[in-house]
Formats: structure tokens, C-alpha cells, sequence
């Protein structure tokens, strides 16, 4: 009897490393070979159908006028924005989370909205609300008149502006989230000492959220860098390019100039990895003493004389951020003529009804729906595996390390510039990839896996490994013990997190757009397409269709970690 | 009492420092504090004690202005700080208090001098006092090694004792203290008790301590308070709480008691001393000090019995023949289940005194150890 038990821990042991093995060769290969063949384009010299020879002459274009002033305008929109965004997130956060001011549960909803729903969203109602000469606030200024445009969102400021109100979102998610954390008492504290509500802020919470607030600064500046929505609709008329709208140029230029293409990339990561360097080490030294697991706080703080103040704020902001681009583009989807408002012949459903009855947009709603159920399924057990074998496997410790770094490769490299390299990759593979919904569910697998890999650990380290213990103990077999114990306690936050991955497939855009072709187009890029070829009309109604699938998603997920948390 | 009368630092106008009046506290339907009043005096050490969920917290945090109280009012130092019927409600950081949470709440971005300083630094004192001041607090727990630290970097009793010095160091009307033992481990509890009592004894400062620990209370206060369901219990000094307890909760809550049921026999009434009638027709010879008229028991504490082979002198009272039915050794006593005709108790004894099960004894018990409280 011994040694057969011997034998068959042997077994075991021998196939979970297996498993592990073969997670790992999984995830290297989804991340790191579009990224060699990226390195690889990039530095070849050769057209695509000849013998490969190598050099920098690609990264030498990269100097030319016009990219020189493609990465100025990318560097100086990201600063702006995160400049913009990550004080409205903190304010956003800190009344949300830390006041008494009323209906913080209905802003808490809205503000995280943007952070849901494609950054076309709020392009597309932008333009449409402030545009130079058409929009809705414009011709409202010439109407009084005015003989100057009041804004103007297609400068480099105005698509700041834009993008900050996604990045704000981004950082209200992110500071809100270490505020919750927050042990109330260490501001109570400061009250009790004789500290009115603005020292408190400015000497607790402040200084307190820095880690918080500077990790959020990071990551939206990082994120400001991989722009691609916003430059793509906002930058057209006043023909201000990033990289990401250069990269998506190049590649389908005639002929493709995919090396320029991926040495701007390239240059791009320069910028962005040592940001994301400096994010994780600070994610490391978070500071753990200020979470405490007893949250004591029967009220806010009571903000008496400044409520209505905060309140005031916070209503505006909400609206201008938040409802009021959902609402223009709800109008323009019902509008014949999107610049034309005062005049009631404008009003009809016909965009509804034509929408919804071209083939070529039920093909790319129903693609975006199995995407996102395949996505999200498959991601769900390949995170899964992921999640086990950085923190549970039985391999060696440095593996684990060594995964948990590969898996966050892909935050760091913007989404365009990934799948240019996986574009690269498969178009030298033998068979016919590109084109296929496969290829873009092997780059929805890749990019978001950082994504993916946290939300379920996280929803795996919420369990008290005691309760599993527990079912050991008392004598449950591994399968009984996974079947009766761990999945019905992971299973509201895994449903929470199937429907995450499923959000984020439905809404993408910058890998999807390299990745579509005339048999597998996707909602995102059907957006940038019927706004470029059919009108703005039709892409508004595209876009409150996609918002609609996203709302409901949302609502369900928001359902699930309730309970999750309960 | 003598023990009220501690030095005080400050001159007080007001003969009470505290007075909380009515005071009703609810969450919905939840009561948490149901028409509680009570009084502390200059420099006194009182105690809000009893289970979790009994209230005392919320008292705490509503005279320190974190929570606000359904009605009820609350004098510090004279002045009202919250009236409902008055409408008024003094912010937290206008009552001139200082508190030490259960968690520290030691801001773990600042050193510990700057956490110590921080009421005064708020209050914008000159430099000088700032230095002088948290110099002094910090040498009041012999922290002063440890004043450019960050924090973070203490140890748990390290940032017990920086959360102390940042409670005195700028002189404050009243020391509100919130469970701050309970994260502590045995050993640093029971010396940090003995270092926050002697702080408080030097500095005179009045002093409201909240805790589940009776020890702790016992050891500490000057008076206690015990509290159940949102009511006060009882309002005693530790003493007499623990020798008259006025309820059997009381007598429950704190230390060990039999309670026996039964009924007072008013006849039998001698000064403070009544005959107790057990429920078989025994009497028990007991005092009821506040020959209160509420439904009746006796509390027994167990340390108070006394156990011999054979009944010492004929005819005293309260003696009786029992049984030992059980005997559990626990080091620093044995601890005897007995059996009398009216019914079993629970004895305490020296682990000198040996009995075994079974064997026969004689159970006396003095009458001033014979409580008799409402049920």
C-alpha cells in the first residue's frame, strides 16, 4: 500500500507539472512571440517577399519631421490629460468615497462609466458637441452671436481635455479603490486632534493616497502614450497624429511601411516600459499598515457649510464628463443630418432601422458577441491556470516570478503596437491566420491577460486558505474538494470576472482594428468605419447599440461582486 | 472616594469635565445607546466596560463628535458640544479632545515626533512649544530615541506608546481611550496598562476608557460603568462592583459568581442584613444593600467560600455540609463544584487546600459575601 501511494503522488506531482509546463509555454508564446517579431520588422530592410536582411534604417525614420512632431503631440496629450485627469479622479474619489455629500452611490456608478465603454464614446460626442465649426456648443455661441468658435476639440488641448475625462475615470477607479482601503480612524484621528476637513485632506489623505496617486498617474499617462480613439476622431481635421494613429497609418498604407511602422512602436515602449518599471516596483512597496480589516465608519465626513459646494462640483463634472457625451450621441442617433439641431424635420429612427438591418453590422455584432463569450470563457480557464501556477504551482519559485512579469508585459505595450506585431507574426505564418476571428482571440487572450490574471487573483485570494483547508482535513479528495468547496465560493467573483472579460473584449478597438478583416470585422472598428465612410449619424447609433450591450454587462457584473463582497 | 481626588493639572471650572445627559443613539430600528446620563469629574479615570455590541464604543465616539447621537446632550468642561434640543453639534476638532484608537491610527507617513506634535501643529503653536512639548510626551513614554522614525517602522507597543505621547502632548481637556489594549499581545498588555495608569495618575488628565476587559477595568479605573444592550448596569467603583453588584449581569460580567435564585424574606431584616430564602427553604444568611424591590438572587463570588473537613465552630451562620462533586486544579487555585441542599456552587480555593471528588466537606460562607442583586 505504500508504495502505490508513492506511485501515485509520483503521477500526480509529474502531471501537475505538466499543466504547469504547459501554461507557461502558453503564455510565452501568446506574449513574447508577436514581440520578437515586432523587434524583428522593425529592424528589417528588406520588403516583405524577399530574402530578410537587417539594420537601424527603419529607427532612422523615426527622426524624420513628421514623426519628430507625432511623438511631440504623444508625449504632450498624455501629459496634459494625466495632468487634467488625475486631480478630477481624487477630487471625484475623495467626495465619492470619504464624504457625506448625498447620491454618492449614483456618482459612483456614472464616474466609473468611462472606464467601461470604448474611449470612442467620448470622441464621437465630443466632436459632435465641439467641433470648431458644427458642434452643438459652437453654433449655439455663433447663434448668440458670437463670430468666434468657443472650443475647439480638435486642438491638441481640446483632445487632451477628452482624454483626461477617460483618464479620470481610470484614476477614480484606482484612488477610490486605496481610499475604500483607507483605515478610517487614521482621519478620524486627525479630526479628534483639532484638524479642520481641509488640513485633515491636505496633511492625512493626501500624503496617505500618494502611492495610490502616483501609481494612477502612471498608469493614465502610460495609457495617454497608447491613445488611439481620441487622436483617431479628434485629430483628423486639425491633422494632429500619435503614434498609435501613425502606426495604424503606416500599416495600411500602400505599400505598408510596417518597418517605420514598428520602429515607432518601438520607441514608443522606450517611453512607456520604465514608466511601468517604476509602476509595479511601487505596486511591491505598497504599504500594507493602513488596511486594516475592520471598517468603522457609520457616516462620511460631515462636510456641513461646503456640502452643497461639493455637491455642485461633482453634479457638473458628472455631467459634463459623463452624461452629457452619452446623451449628444444618444441625439445624433436619432438625428438624419448630426450638425443640424434646430430644426424638427431632423428627427428619425430610420439610423436604428438601417443599422440594424445591414448585414455587414449584425456580422460584426454577432463576431464581437462570440469573441466575448469565447474570450472571456477561454480566459477565465487559461487565467485560471495562470493565476495557480504564479502562486500555487509546483515549480520553482522563480518561474512563478518569472510568468508573473510576462503576463504584465502587455499593459506596457499599447494595444496597436501589439497586435502590429502579431499582424507581423502570423502574416509569415504558413495557413491562413489573418483575417480570422482566431487571430484576433489569440490577441484578446494576449492583452488581457494582465487584466484578467489580477481580477481572478484577487477573487482567489479573497478565499481564507482555511477553508480549503478545512475540506482537506475532513477527508474531501482534490476533485470533490475543488467541486463542492472552492468553486462555489469563487463562483459569484469568477462570474464577476468572466463578465470583466467580457466588457473589455466587446468595447476593443486598438487591436481589433489591425487585426479585422472583410469576414471577421468587430463593433469597435465597425464604430471608426461607419464614422469614416458611412457619417457620424450611423456611428453614433453603432456606438449607443455597443453602449447598451456594455450597460447591461456592467449592471450584471456590478450584481455579481456585491454579492461577491458579502 | 479617595480616589477621585487626583491632582489636576488645570484649573476646572466646571466640577464635572463630562456630563453626558440622555443620551439615545440609534441606527434605524437599532438602539445602540438607550438613554444613557453620567458624570466624570476633574482628573477621574472612568471606565465604560462591557460585551461588544453593548453601546460603549458609540458613547465614546459620540462625545469625541465622530458619531452623532439620535437626542441627548453632552457637556465638556461646562460648555455644550451636542444638544438636540438646542440643534447644537460642536465639530470633532473643536471639542479640544484627544483620543487613542483601537487601531493607533499612527499617520504611518509621518515620523513619530510629527505624529506626536500634530494636535499642536494643527493648532499652530509657536516652534519652541511645538519642540518643548513633544519632547516632553515623548519622554513621558520613553520614546525619545525613536522620535525621527518613520511610523511605519515601529512595532505594534512602540506605536502604542507614540499614539499615548500624541494624547497628552498638547494638553487636551479629556483622554478618550477606545479598546487601545486590545491589539496587543498578554504580556505588553498588562504593562502598558500599568504605564497608561501611571501616565494618567502623574498628568491628572480625566480619562474615558472604553474596553471589553474586566481586568483591565478593575485594574485601571477609578469608577466603572458596565453596560449591556445599551443601558448602564451599573455605576460603581471597581470595589464595589466587584463585591456588591447590583444585577446578575453584573455579577456574571465580572469575575466569577453562583447566582442562586430564590427570595428576599423582608421580615428577617437586620440593617443591611436579610435572611435569603433559596427556592428547597434554606436561608442564607446575605446582605442586600440596596434592599432594592426588583425580582431577586444571590451572587456568590466563588473565591469567597471556604472549605474545611469539618465544621469549625457549631452553629454559625452559613454553614452548611456539601459534597464535592468535582475538583480542577488551574495552577493558581482549584476550582470545586459543590453540592448543598440548596443547590451546587462553584468554590474557589488555594491550591493549598486539597479535596478530592467525593469527598465530604463544610461550606461557609460570610454573610457580607452573600449579595443579594436583581435578577
Amino acid at each position: 500500500m505504500g508504495t502505490s501511494f508513492v506511485n501515485r503522488l509520483r503521477r500526480e506531482l509529474s502531471f501537475q507539472q505538466l499543466v504547469a509546463y504547459a501554461a507557461l509555454l502558453i503564455v510565452v508564446l501568446l506574449v513574447l512571440y508577436p514581440m520578437l517579431y515586432l523587434v524583428e520588422v522593425a529592424l528589417r530592410i528588406s520588403p516583405a517577399n524577399e530574402p530578410a536582411r537587417y539594420g537601424l534604417d527603419n529607427f532612422a525614420l523615426v527622426f524624420s519631421e513628421r514623426n519628430v512632431d507625432t511623438i511631440f503631440n504623444t508625449i504632450v496629450l498624455a501629459v496634459v490629460s494625466t495632468v487634467i485627469a488625475i486631480p478630477c479622479g481624487f477630487v471625484a474619489a475623495w467626495i465619492v468615497f470619504r464624504t457625506d455629500v448625498p447620491g454618492r452611490w449614483l456618482f459612483e456608478r456614472l464616474l466609473i462609466l468611462p472606464y467601461y465603454v470604448t474611449p470612442l464614446v467620448p470622441a464621437l460626442a465630443w466632436l459632435a458637441l465641439a467641433s470648431p465649426r458644427a458642434g452643438l456648443i459652437n453654433q449655439i455661441g455663433f447663434a448668440l452671436g458670437l463670430s468666434d468658435s468657443i472650443v475647439n476639440v480638435s486642438s491638441l488641448t481640446g483632445i487632451a481635455v477628452v482624454m483626461a475625462f477617460t483618464g479620470a475615470a481610470v484614476a477614480f477607479v484606482i484612488i477610490g479603490g486605496a481610499m475604500q482601503l483607507l483605515n478610517p480612524s487614521l482621519e478620524e484621528c486627525a479630526q479628534v486632534f483639532g484638524a479642520s476637513k481641509r488640513q485633515t485632506l491636505m496633511r492625512v489623505t493626501v500624503p496617505l493616497m500618494r502611492p495610490a496617486i502616483l501609481s494612477a498617474s502612471i498608469f493614465v499617462l502610460a495609457e495617454g502614450l497608447g491613445a488611439f480613439a481620441e487622436p483617431l476622431i479628434l485629430g483628423a481635421t486639425g491633422n494632429i497624429q500619435t503614434i498609435s494613429t501613425r502606426i495604424y497609418l503606416l500599416a495600411g498604407s500602400y505599400p505598408p511601411a510596417y518597418g517605420e511602422a514598428a520602429a515607432l512602436g518601438i520607441s514608443l515602449l522606450l517611453i512607456i516600459v520604465p514608466l511601468m518599471y517604476v509602476y509595479f516596483k511601487l505596486l511591491d512597496k505598497r504599504d500594507f499598515t493602513t488596511v486594516t480589516g475592520k471598517a468603522y465608519r457609520a457616516r462620511g465626513i460631515e462636510t456641513r457649510q461646503s456640502k452643497s459646494g461639493l455637491l455642485t462640483m461633482i453634479t457638473l463634472y458628472t455631467l459634463v464628463a459623463v452624461v452629457l457625451p452619452v446623451l449628444m450621441l444618444l441625439v445624433n442617433s436619432f438625428q438624419r443630418l448630426s450638425t443640424v439641431y434646430f430644426s424638427t424635420k431632423v428627427w428619425t429612427f430610420n439610423n436604428y432601422v438601417e443599422t440594424l438591418s445591414s448585414p455587414d453590422v449584425i456580422a460584426s455584432l454577432t463576431n464581437s458577441l462570440i469573441l466575448g463569450v469565447t474570450t472571456a470563457t477561454t480566459g477565465i480557464v487559461l487565467m485560471g491556470f495562470v493565476v495557480w501556477l504564479i502562486y500555487r504551482s509546483p515549480l520553482p519559485r522563480s518561474i512563478g516570478r518569472f510568468v508573473e512579469y510576462v503576463v504584465m508585459v502587455p499593459i506596457a505595450v499599447p494595444r496597436l503596437v501589439f497586435a502590429f506585431g502579431l499582424l507581423w507574426a502570423w502574416l509569415q505564418f504558413p495557413g491562413k491566420m489573418y483575417g480570422t476571428l482566431v487571430l484576433l482571440w489569440l490577441a484578446y487572450m494576449t492583452v488581457f491577460l494582465p487584466i484578467g490574471v489580477r481580477t481572478i487573483a484577487s477573487v482567489v485570494f479573497q478565499l481564507d486558505k482555511s477553508l480549503e483547508e478545512a475540506a482537506k482535513v475532513s477527508g474531501a479528495g482534490r476533485l470533490y474538494q475543488l467541486r463542492r468547496i472552492t468553486v462555489p465560493l469563487l463562483k459569484p467573483g469568477l462570474i464577476a470576472a468572466w463578465i470583466l472579460l467580457f466588457i473589455v473584449s466587446v468595447r476593443e478597438l486598438g487591436a481589433s482594428i489591425l487585426l479585422v478583416g472583410p469576414n471577421s470585422k468587430v463593433i469597435s472598428p465597425s464604430i471608426v468605419e461607419a464614422y469614416q465612410v458611412i457619417g457620424r449619424e450611423q456611428a453614433a447609433t453603432l456606438a449607443i447599440i455597443q453602449l447598451v450591450v456594455l450597460l447591461v454587462a456592467m449592471i450584471l457584473m456590478l450584481r455579481f461582486t456585491k454579492t461577491a463582497q458579502t | 472616594m479617595p480616589t477621585a481626588s487626583q491632582p489636576v493639572a488645570q484649573a476646572q471650572k466646571a466640577e464635572y469635565i463630562v456630563e453626558v445627559s440622555d443620551l439615545v443613539v440609534a441606527y434605524g430600528a437599532v438602539v445602540a445607546v438607550d438613554g444613557v446620563s453620567f458624570r466624570i469629574k476633574a482628573g477621574e479615570f472612568l471606565t465604560l466596560l462591557g460585551p461588544s455590541g453593548c453601546g460603549k464604543t458609540t458613547i465614546l465616539r459620540s462625545i469625541a463628535g465622530l458619531e452623532r447621537p439620535t437626542s441627548g446632550e453632552i457637556r465638556v468642561g461646562g460648555r455644550v458640544v451636542y444638544s438636540s434640543k438646542e440643534g447644537i453639534d460642536i465639530p470633532a476638532e473643536h471639542r479640544n479632545m484627544s483620543m487613542v484608537f483601537q487601531s493607533y491610527a499612527i499617520w504611518p507617513h509621518l515620523t513619530a515626533f510629527e505624529n506626536v506634535v500634530f494636535g499642536l501643529r494643527v493648532r499652530k503653536r509657536p516652534q519652541e512649544e511645538i519642540e518643548r512639548q513633544g519632547k516632553w510626551a515623548l519622554d513621558l513614554v520613553q520614546m525619545q530615541q525613536y522620535a525621527q522614525r518613520p511610523a511605519s517602522a515601529l512595532s505594534g507597543g512602540q506605536q502604542q506608546r507614540i499614539a499615548l505621547a500624541r494624547a497628552v502632548a498638547f494638553s487636551p481637556d479629556v483622554i478618550l481611550f477606545d479598546e487601545p489594549l486590545s491589539n496587543l499581545d498578554a504580556n505588553l498588555r498588562a504593562q502598558m496598562r500599568h504605564e497608561i495608569k501611571a501616565l494618567q495618575e502623574a498628568l491628572g488628565v480625566t480619562s474615558i476608557y472604553v474596553t471589553h476587559d474586566q481586568e483591565e477595568a478593575l485594574t485601571m479605573s477609578d469608577r466603572i460603568i458596565v453596560m449591556s444592550g445599551g443601558k448602564i448596569q451599573q455605576i460603581a467603583s471597581p470595589d464595589e462592583l466587584y463585591n456588591l453588584p447590583a444585577n446578575s449581569f453584573v455579577a456574571n460580567f465580572i469575575g466569577s459568581a453562583n447566582l442562586v435564585a430564590g427570595r428576599v424574606d423582608a421580615a428577617s431584616r437586620a440593617g443591611e442584613l436579610v435572611d435569603f430564602v433559596a427556592n428547597d427553604g434554606s436561608r442564607i444568611r446575605a446582605i442586600d444593600p440596596r434592599s432594592s424591590s426588583a425580582e431577586h438572587m444571590l451572587a456568590v463570588r466563588a473565591v469567597y467560600p471556604t472549605l474545611s473537613a469539618k465544621a469549625a465552630q457549631a452553629a454559625a451562620p452559613n454553614q452548611w455540609p456539601c459534597k464535592v462533586l468535582r475538583s480542577t486544579f488551574s495552577g493558581d487555585f482549584v476550582e470545586y463544584l459543590v453540592e448543598t441542599k440548596w443547590g451546587q456552587i462553584v468554590v474557589r480555593r488555594p491550591p493549598t487546600e486539597r479535596l478530592a471528588a467525593g469527598d465530604e466537606a463544610v461550606l461557609t460562607i460570610d454573610p457580607q459575601h452573600c449579595v443579594v442583586v436583581d435578577r
